[in-house]
């Protein structure tokens, strides 16, 4: 891999690899570390990729398993959501509402929900990136659809 | 939800000094990995669940542990009702099932725990979580649930983020109590109904992957409600689950009663819930034994029967979860 192609990479994916981490430390600081350790992990090993699609996939993994030893190896002070949310809110698209309601979920949940809808990974590939059974997956996302209903109506959930 | 999702989430983006240092990274090829392991302020953590009940063999039992009293006798009254029982399962299988008195007093090897951390600097404090890990052979994801009943999973206690800067609380592995049901009446069970008196804990029904859809959501046809005194991490008014199902495939294959039942089992378990919690915080040298509940279990069949059972939960004060069904009844035909 190309320095250009590293910047590419790093575009093409910062954000979605900070969400991921986001979903699950719910702390800007956190999940700019956890992203950065991963492109710095990409960034080691970019002799060994063959196109973007595989240098996409990686690093959705890596990033996972980043959080994962993340979470292992700190215990952490949460840090106050609306520090985390304060640009967002300018967004006319942003909802506070889904925003806390999904926050209120456990951390593994919200990965899930997070990889579910917002990168669009089927169970299968939930299940194999988090490195838990499919029936896991699903019952993770169930729990978090019915939390999460709780929290907004059934409309705000099957619209 | 998909498209609010991501409307949401796509507004928050990294700091763009988080990118640029990202970006130079390819000029500084030696830089060592950020660790990811800075120690803040010492705070427990953990989403998810869960104390839930494990049967075990007596023999199993670690040392000096002590069974609690539980006193209440079993009776059953029911005659033409189908009728059920609770079988606390050992992970080896075993079981130890009175079927003659319809009784268990099975101490379980689910064990909640608390470690004191006040006064502890962030390094102890990590050295003892990592002591933890090593000693429980703790899995990757340290799931709680529903997943590895057969391994053994420790799981830190929290809810969402709440910060525990008194004590590492955790549970040691997780099962549940089966309903063992006639080979017929499984067949026509129509909605399941639990509840629990201990509004620091709360109940939720399992069963099996055959129940879900490819989506995760459970399928038409099954009323499965878990009316839980107890608080939860969930803001549910009156403080009910309204349909809380979780995945059973963590039921052993080789299980006698899913060999005699196909896929059609039921579980119940038992959930530690915030209040608890916040208590052991509170206190880390929390008396456990002071830990109790009762669950009254209703099955309720296609005919309008319904069958019911209670069991009664209790734990020592080393915080092994013990449980004893208290009264097996048949109520009423609805019809």
């Amino acid at each position: 891999m190309l320095e250009n192609e590293y910047i590419e990479a790093v575009k093409r994916n910062s954000q979605r690899l900070f969400l991921i981490a986001f979903s699950y430390t719910q702390s800007r600081s956190d999940a700019e570390d956890i992203m950065q350790n991963t492109f710095l992990k990409l960034w080691k090993h970019r002799e060994e990729f063959a196109d973007k699609k595989h240098i996409d996939k990686w690093l959705t993994r890596v990033c996972v398993n980043e959080c994962k030893d993340f979470h292992r190896l700190a215990f952490r002070k949460s840090v106050p959501l609306e520090e985390a949310c304060e640009t967002a809110e300018s967004d006319k698209h942003f909802d506070m509402d889904l925003f806390n309601a999904v926050s209120s979920l456990g951390k593994k949940e919200r990965m899930a929900v997070h990889l579910f809808y917002y990168e669009d990974m089927s169970i299968k590939d939930i299940s194999q990136i988090m490195k838990i059974k499919e029936s896991s997956v699903k019952s993770m996302l169930h729990r978090s659809r019915e939390k999460l209903k709780s929290k907004l109506g059934d409309e705000y959930i099957y619209e | 939800m998909n498209k609010k999702y991501k409307q949401t989430f796509s507004a928050i983006y990294p700091s763009d000094k988080a990118i640029e240092r990202v970006m130079e990274m390819t000029k500084e090829k030696d830089k060592k990995s950020k660790k990811a392991n800075r120690i803040s302020t010492m705070a427990v953590a953990i989403a998810c669940l869960a104390v839930f009940v494990t049967g075990v063999l007596a023999g199993n039992v670690p040392k000096g542990n002590q069974t609690p009293a539980l006193t209440s006798e079993s009776s059953i009254s029911g005659k033409t009702a189908p009728g059920f029982a609770i079988i606390a399962y050992a992970d080896d299988t075993k079981t130890k099932f009175d079927k003659k008195n319809y009784e268990i007093k099975t101490p379980l090897k689910s064990k909640i725990g608390a470690v004191d951390i006040r006064g502890k600097s962030n390094k102890e404090t990590d050295a003892i979580v990592k002591e933890l890990y090593r000693k429980y052979n703790l899995t990757d994801w340290d799931f709680p649930c529903y997943e590895s009943e057969d391994k053994n999973v420790l799981t830190f206690l929290d809810t969402n983020n709440t910060i525990y800067d008194n004590a590492i609380i955790y549970q040691y592995r997780n099962g549940f109590f089966d309903l063992d049901l006639p080979e017929e009446a499984v067949k026509t069970v129509k909605e399941i109904r639990v509840k629990n008196t201990n509004r620091d804990a709360y109940v939720l029904i399992t069963t099996l992957d055959a129940y879900y859809n490819p989506d995760g959501t459970l399928k038409e046809n099954y009323k499965m409600y878990a009316k839980s005194t107890g608080r939860t991490n969930i803001d549910f008014e009156n403080d009910e689950i309204p349909y809380a199902v979780l995945s059973g495939e963590s039921y052993k294959k080789d299980r006698a009663l899913e060999k005699k039942h196909g896929k059609r089992m039921f579980g119940i378990s038992w959930v530690i819930g915030n209040g608890l919690i916040e208590k052991i915080n509170q206190d880390p040298n929390y008396d456990f034994s002071q830990i109790s509940d009762k669950l009254t279990i209703e099955v309720e069949f296609e005919d309008g029967n319904v069958s019911q059972s209670v069991v009664k939960i209790a734990t020592d004060k080393e915080g092994y979860i013990f449980a004893k069904p208290e009264a097996f009844e048949y109520i009423a035909n609805k019809n």
